[in-house]
């Protein structure tokens, strides 16, 4: 398995090259975009379902419920003074409740970002060093016999004009990483 | 976006990554004597503390019936303070305020430094800091739990919880950046920000779901913000003292809260400006902007301000009436009015009178907002302390050199964590940064 490398001055050029290789029956799964900074428009075949408000809500949820379970079984456990009042009251508990279900919401968002991102999981397809300073880098994971089909295809999205005004420069390389 | 227009923005973008690069490396002889300045306050504020844990509480001007004083008013006021981080970067970020970018970073150190600094006033206060473990609910051998009835304990809770929250809030947009320093770094400090950055890419895979995980955390973030200052407020409002007991205190404290992070942002960002030589990149139309905001949040101040004294006052109950009478015509009368002064009567003709703003104006009200919020504070606390339910109880507070030592340092040590962070970190998102580059 290698990487192809491709270069492109125009991001939204790069964009369209990922959805036109996907269109030509390169797995998405296979690509990956590389930027300095996030992209305006993402390539459809890149864009994923995204788990985080999922995550969060049943963190949340979890949090919640087990921090008022436990200070319910702690106010029953060591029962206070309360004059009067109720051991158990959803009021003041309430607000120790409010407090750990944000927490495990924020707890859930950052799991499901490094999960997502396959940030500390290493799920980064590969790291393209020397990222430029402008555009993006595509790489494009295949095999030797597919990289003859894909190399070509590469060349061809390149050169296609990014707008009226001047040709995306895309340089195709096979670098192994 | 043409061609033209996308590699002159892209350009620029590259010359303005390098510029504030740039700024992080080396230290000015100025910024050293800040540093130094900063350190020494901050030193003798720590032997301040050491020494009211060897000597004992009754070192503090903390006496009958007052036993909240300095310290319960700079808790109060730093994490008001915090709410800066939040309202800049939460809520802009939430509306798409592009103007919000060149700040946005300032403004979340600031509630993450303003917590570390407010959290640590309790510790303080209780005189024996290594036994704060007990307010946590941990199996132990006298069988005792906390109360999770007072209001201390959802302190506790808040406050841990807006800290872990600000610090993942502050670290996530900061990722990208700390891959950016680490491709232009070599040896031990390459990797140190290699694994700070958690092998960070740029893939559109990460970045999808960093954009993401920013709207979701600036929506959770906006609640626990307005949570967390909600129970300081029940610190008070939940007892029966006069003057405490209100039902309007949650939302007086969060307004005040917001509009406290805004001056000290100001504040900080004028600091900043001077220091690192940023005025290409925090303008005057910055400075103008969150100087509106400022004029708004002080009419929203004095509104709640207004409508709590009112009550007090309509009410005419003999319970409430000496420390009303106290706060505004007696001992601390002048303290009072000049609340007034700095919170509404400066903001509003420096700032809201069009001809009249500009960025001095606006820092200097800024800086009269800050002493007028922890003025606030402290006619919200001690007042009520020294005129209890019993005549004869009545008493007098004045803080000791201690506690004006430890109050003084916490301000240095705001200004000290900043210096570090500033020459750690990029103060400006480079990622996110679109505006026009600097001139020079």
């Amino acid at each position: 398995m290698k990487h192809l490398r491709a270069e492109f001055d125009d991001p939204a050029a790069a964009a369209a090259a990922v959805d036109a290789l996907a269109a030509a029956g390169v797995d998405p799964r296979a690509m990956e975009l590389y930027s300095r900074r996030p992209l305006e428009r993402y390539p459809d075949a890149l864009r994923r379902r995204s788990f985080q408000s999922l995550g969060a809500v049943a963190c949340a949820i979890a949090a919640g419920v087990g921090a008022t379970a436990l200070m319910a079984w702690i106010q029953r456990d060591y029962p206070l003074n309360t004059g009067g009042m109720p051991i158990v009251s959803g009021w003041s508990t309430g607000v120790v409740t409010l407090e750990m279900t944000l927490a495990g919401a924020v707890l859930g968002i950052c799991v499901v970002l490094l999960w997502e991102s396959g940030l500390l999981s290493g799920g980064a397809k590969a790291d393209p060093k020397g990222l430029p300073d402008r555009g993006a880098v595509l790489l494009v994971s295949c095999s030797r016999r597919e990289a003859a089909t894909v190399k070509p295809l590469l060349d061809g999205l390149g050169a296609a004009p990014s707008d009226e005004a001047q040709p995306a420069a895309a340089t195709v390389s096979d670098n192994l990483y | 976006m043409t061609t033209e227009a996308r590699l002159r923005a892209e350009a620029d973008h590259a010359r303005v990554r390098n510029d504030l690069l740039a700024r992080m490396a080396g230290a000015s002889g100025r910024y050293l004597a800040a540093v130094a300045l900063c350190g020494a306050v901050v030193a003798w504020a720590l032997f301040a503390w050491a020494y009211q844990i060897r000597e004992g509480f009754g070192q503090t001007g903390l006496q009958r019936p007052v036993y909240w004083g300095v310290y319960i008013v700079s808790f109060v006021f730093w994490i008001g303070i915090s709410h800066a981080g939040t309202l800049i970067s939460a809520i802009l970020r939430l509306t798409g305020a592009g103007w919000r970018k060149p700040v946005t970073r300032a403004a979340e150190a600031i509630t993450v430094f303003c917590l570390l600094i407010g959290g640590l006033f309790p510790l303080i206060h209780i005189s024996r800091p290594w036994l704060f473990y007990w307010m946590l609910p941990y199996p132990n051998e006298r069988y005792l739990w906390p109360n999770f009835r007072s209001p201390l304990f959802w302190d506790l809770a808040a406050i841990l919880t807006y800290l872990a929250g600000s610090a993942i809030f502050l670290y996530l947009p900061l990722i990208p950046d700390l891959a950016e320093i680490a491709d232009r770094s070599s040896g031990l400090k390459r990797k140190a920000y290699r694994a700070l950055s958690l092998g960070w890419t740029g893939s559109s895979r990460q970045w999808q779901a960093l954009e993401r995980s920013m709207q979701l955390m600036a929506l959770v973030i906006l609640a626990i913000a307005v949570s967390v200052h909600s129970v300081v407020a029940s610190d008070f409002s939940m007892s029966v003292n006069p003057a405490w007991h209100s039902t309007i205190f949650a939302p007086y404290f969060v307004v005040g809260a917001i509009f406290s992070g805004i001056a000290a942002l100001v504040v900080v960002m004028a600091v900043l400006r001077k220091l690192m030589r940023l005025e290409n990149y925090l303008r005057e139309e910055h400075f103008s902007k969150l100087g509106k905001l400022l004029v708004l949040m002080s009419l929203v101040w004095l509104y709640f301000t207004f409508s709590e004294h009112l009550t007090a006052w309509y009410g005419n109950r003999p319970l409430e009436m000496p420390a009303l009478h106290l706060k505004e015509r007696g001992a601390y009368g002048a303290l009072f009015w000049a609340m007034v002064a700095c919170n509404f009567a400066l903001p509003f003709v420096l700032v809201g009178i069009r001809r009249l703003r500009s960025i001095p104006t606006v820092v200097a009200s800024s800086v009269a907002v800050l002493a007028g919020m922890w003025l606030e504070r402290f006619l919200i606390v001690v007042p009520t302390l020294q005129r209890p339910a019993l005549p004869a109880a009545w008493g007098a507070y004045a803080p000791s050199w201690v506690e004006v030592s430890i109050g003084a340092g916490t301000f240095a040590a705001m200004a000290l964590l900043y210096l570090l962070f500033v020459k750690a970190f990029p103060i400006i998102a480079i990622w996110e940064y679109e505006d026009e580059a600097p001139a020079s």
